[in-house]
């Protein structure tokens, strides 16, 4: 099921260029990584998709209700943890949740029963009733997940939720995430340009940059084979190459292994197999081209290395 | 282990919890009282009620009481207590007009500016309220803290001396004075119109708190000197009236001229030439409400959106 559908989203302020473009796109459920650099649309299309910045070209929906007939009940279904340091002024952690959980629509001694409860599962249980702005960088993110959680939604928005945390609050923060998707049914979208981190959490990643949907995919797709081989050959390698491209496989300088291979008298390339072909395709090859293979692996990539190659590839197109 | 520390749990409950706006106000009003200022000016008001509660009671309540023993009659009669109450509340809210005005400031200056500041904004712009209803919060906050300090106190005193009338008076006292309520509850109205209405309208404008208070004096306490001045001049304070409305009108309340003192001190003829610098209650009224139009108008329209504080 997917959470989030948009159909030409275009969000545009004032005279400069559009911060996002003609997105179409489908988020699913789980736990999803919107993926970006700075600059890329990410918070753009949370605030759209949300209601916060009406004024949008498009079509939207979240949990299959429209974004601009619904709005109101989109946000008693979806929790927001916003990027930017927010609070309340004046009020304690347990004062401030309670309140905006009244907001939701909680009575007020549910939104207060639910306030200590959610402020004690995010770790803040010690510092409830200390005012918010006397809480640390790494207190105010756990306050904000406390207050997008306060009305059990069904659906959590997440901008950068690991800003500004040190490495034990991080990892604290990401099992806390992990929790909720796997043990309680959330739906987790969560915005992030620091890869490592959805990595450890995500179920599918979804691209975004200057604008423009870039591409979607699952996780597990990255430790597939994916029909990228790392090859290293020593003996006449243009032969080898004209012989590879006579069996349609395409090859590249394998730019990470560059180094090392020459200083080994070889040369490094990443070869595209075609559906149908192997490595007896690739030895047979090197049998007829007189070269000997010292290397020929399949291409792992990790969530960074895809990233920058879906950007990359799209930039040259 | 904490009794919540066992986990994430989901909420059961299906009660339905207060209007958006009625939480919002709540807690507004209870958060002013945080504010020291607004504690130390609170208590300013508390001693300046009781001197003059305590004034009207040796003018009307002890002094009865004594004629009453000496002579065997009471010497009140239903002109002078008038006049007198009169004297008294146009002096009583010449000093509630400074405290007020700072109580407005103070209050009224992070209604939205502190949100802003804060970047509170999109924490309850994402909740299912309309901005109507997060702005009609925060407008009430400030008429609540003025039914104290403007409405009650003036409607005490007038029951106060109703009951200090002798036997078998009170009630046709109190029936013939009702001038006296209609000014007062005037006087409540344009300032909370007024106030709210400035208040809104510059605390919409910045996410500085310190710019919303420096300006607001400025238009509440420099414009009503301003005034002061103006009104030596002849012929221009009429037209300045009109033309400097919105500011006169907050002179107006600061030098507490919109109703009970215009209403009462009309006639003397010093006092007439600096109140015809200051519109007449029903305008002032109209100004007031005018004034809160627009600065409704400009907080929602600044709570509609999160673009700018995005």
């Amino acid at each position: 099921m997917d959470v989030v559908e948009l159909h030409g989203l275009t969000k545009s302020y004032g005279g400069r260029p559009p911060a996002l473009r003609d997105v179409t796109m489908a988020i699913p459920g789980g736990v999803v990584g919107l993926l970006g650099p700075n600059g890329a649309g990410k918070s753009t299309l949370i605030q759209c998709v949300l209601g916060l910045l009406p004024d949008f070209d498009g079509e939207a929906s979240v949990l299959g209700l429209d974004v601009r007939r619904d709005r109101r009940e989109i946000r008693r279904r979806v929790g927001f943890m916003p990027e930017s340091d927010a609070y309340l002024p004046r009020m304690t952690g347990i004062q401030a949740v309670r309140y905006l959980g009244q907001l939701t629509g909680l009575p007020r001694n549910e939104a207060l029963r639910r306030a200590h409860e959610v402020l004690y599962h995010v770790g803040l249980g010690e510092a409830i009733y200390r005012q918010v702005k006397e809480y640390s960088t790494g207190m105010r993110q756990r306050f904000k997940l406390a207050t997008s959680l306060v009305h059990d939604p069904d659906l959590v928005f997440l901008d950068e939720p690991l800003s500004g945390m040190d490495p034990t609050g991080r990892e604290e923060l990401l099992d806390l995430i992990r929790d909720l998707a796997r043990s309680h049914g959330k739906h987790v979208i969560w915005s992030s340009h620091i890869l490592p981190d959805v990595e450890k959490v995500a179920d599918a990643v979804v691209v975004l940059d200057k604008g423009e949907f870039h591409g979607r995919f699952q996780l597990e797709e990255l430790s597939s084979d994916r029909g990228h081989v790392r090859l290293e050959i020593e003996g006449e390698a243009a032969g080898f190459a004209a012989a590879l491209g006579e069996a349609d496989i395409q090859l590249v300088p394998d730019a990470a292994g560059a180094a090392e291979a020459e200083s080994s008298g070889r040369t490094a390339w990443i070869a595209t197999l075609p559906p149908g072909t192997g490595g007896a395709d690739v030895m047979r090859c090197a049998h007829e081209s007189d070269v000997r293979v010292r290397r020929l692996a399949p291409v792992v990539e990790n969530l960074e290395q895809v990233f920058m190659r879906i950007l990359g590839r799209e930039e040259s197109n | 282990m904490a009794v919540y520390a066992r986990g994430y749990r989901p909420y059961r409950g299906q009660g339905r919890g207060a209007p958006a706006w009625y939480v919002i106000y709540r807690e507004g009003y209870s958060l002013a009282f945080k504010n020291w200022g607004f504690r130390i000016i609170g208590l300013l008001f508390v001693v300046w009620f009781v001197i003059w509660a305590a004034g009207l009671y040796f003018t009307f309540g002890l002094q009865d009481q004594v004629d009453r023993a000496t002579r065997g009659v009471g010497t009140q009669n239903m002109l002078s207590a008038a006049s007198q109450l009169k004297q008294t509340l146009s002096i009583f809210y010449s000093g509630v007009a400074v405290l007020t005005g700072l109580l407005a400031i103070l209050v009224g200056a992070g209604l939205i500016s502190d949100d802003l500041r804060t970047r509170a904004l999109p924490l309850y712009l994402v909740r299912p309220i309309r901005s109507w209803e997060y702005v009609l919060g925060k407008a009430l906050i400030l008429p609540r803290i003025l039914v104290w300090t403007c409405l009650l106190p003036g409607l005490f005193y007038y029951l106060l001396v109703g009951l200090w009338q002798p036997p078998g008076e009170t009630m046709s006292w109190l029936g013939g004075n009702l001038d006296i309520v209609e000014s007062v509850v005037m006087h409540f109205l344009t300032a909370a119109t007024s106030y709210t209405g400035l208040m809104l309208l510059l605390s919409a404008r910045t996410d500085r708190r310190g710019a919303v208070i420096a300006v607001s004096a400025a238009i509440i306490f420099a414009g009503s000197l301003l005034s002061l001045i103006m009104a030596r001049l002849e012929g221009l304070g009429q037209v300045m009236k009109y033309a400097g409305l919105p500011v006169n009108t907050v002179c107006a309340i600061a030098r507490d001229a919109v109703t009970a003192s215009v209403r009462t001190r009309r006639g003397d003829t010093h006092a007439d030439r600096i109140l015809s610098f200051i519109p007449e209650p029903d305008v002032a009224l109209m100004i007031g409400v005018g004034l809160l139009a627009l600065g409704l108008f400009s907080a929602i329209r600044r709570a509609s959106t999160v673009e700018v504080s995005a």
